[in-house]
């Protein structure tokens, strides 16, 4: 991690939230926080070629935009074959996250999902296509109820 | 929605570029103003289907390590016990599930001392014995991106 100075924190607490929608964004954020335009812009940069700062972008609502459905997919697959059928199911268009998780013996299941549909038909065929093809018998597909809190990480 | 809006809001999901003018640079690929990309833009966010537009950072490499964590929650405690989770600023995710195991959420921190002070916060403030962590031991995807333009809602 990079020893943050003082306008890495103001600057990261500009963007990890909202910038301004404009024409000059990130000049406003200059004369904001006091400091000159190509100097934000600079560490901009930086934060992205560094890999600190994946992107610059929307964050969709996707409760609103059409993708209604959120399906978390907790399946068991045997260990010597997660990293083959994890890599073939990140592969689907309608999952978001991936992973491969810890167990335990009163929840089985490692390999895991996040699977976006506009139904729940769709989300439940996707999960029937895939494990069938798969062989994968014991899974479960845990879909939001309620969202309590979504919300980007704030670090300063 | 028109197909102007779809392609605005897979043009800023896939990001931004990294320059002085970016809604100029996403004016000139749309073959609009860049008055009309800011209207639209304001329009979508008032509308709701933008949450935010900003840095998405690599929680990761800014020192950070995340963890699923669940916890079987009686029915009449859910709410109150959302309320305990949400106050962590760490906690960025926090869903209801149709599970026995029916809170999910993620958590981010620094370390594991910082982690296991809030757990155990969290334990004692909802009376809920156990939570169940779930760290990720291999990432294949973290790839959020919904096509506006497959999905038909106008």
């Amino acid at each position: 991690m990079i020893d943050f100075d003082e306008l890495d924190k103001v600057l990261i607490c500009e963007i990890q939230g909202d910038i301004p929608i404009s024409a000059d964004p990130y000049g406003d954020i200059a004369q904001k926080i006091g400091y000159q335009k190509q100097d934000v812009l600079n560490r901009l940069k930086y934060y992205a070629e560094q890999g600190y700062v994946k992107r610059v972008s929307a964050v969709l609502h996707h409760r609103y935009s059409g993708f209604s459905v959120n399906g978390m997919f907790a399946s068991k697959v045997d260990s010597e074959k997660v990293e083959v059928i994890g890599k073939k199911l990140a592969q689907l268009p309608q999952v978001t996250h991936c992973y491969e998780r810890r167990t335990y013996n009163e929840w089985p299941y490692n390999l895991y999902a996040m699977i976006h549909g506009t139904t729940k038909i769709e989300v439940e065929q996707i999960v029937k296509n895939f494990s069938k093809e798969m062989g994968i018998k014991d899974y479960n597909i845990l879909y939001s109820i309620n969202e309590f809190k979504k919300s980007s990480m704030k670090f300063f | 929605m028109d197909s102007t809006d779809k392609k605005l809001l897979n043009m800023m999901q896939r990001g931004l570029p990294i320059c002085e003018f970016p809604f100029e640079e996403i004016s000139k690929e749309l073959g609009i103003g860049t008055q009309e990309v800011i209207e639209r833009i304001e329009a979508l966010k008032v509308n709701g289907f933008i949450r935010r537009i900003g840095a998405v950072f690599n929680t990761k490499k800014m020192g950070y390590k995340s963890v699923l964590i669940a916890m079987a929650v009686p029915e009449e405690k859910v709410i109150e016990a959302a309320e305990v989770i949400n106050y962590y600023d760490g906690v960025t995710h926090n869903y209801l599930r149709d599970n026995h195991l029916n809170i999910w959420f993620t958590l981010s921190v620094r370390n594991n001392e910082e982690k296991m002070s809030i757990i155990n916060e969290i334990i004692e403030k909802t009376g809920v014995d156990k939570l169940y962590e779930f760290p990720a031991e291999k990432h294949f995807k973290q790839e959020v991106f919904f096509d506006m333009e497959r999905v038909v809602n106008d």
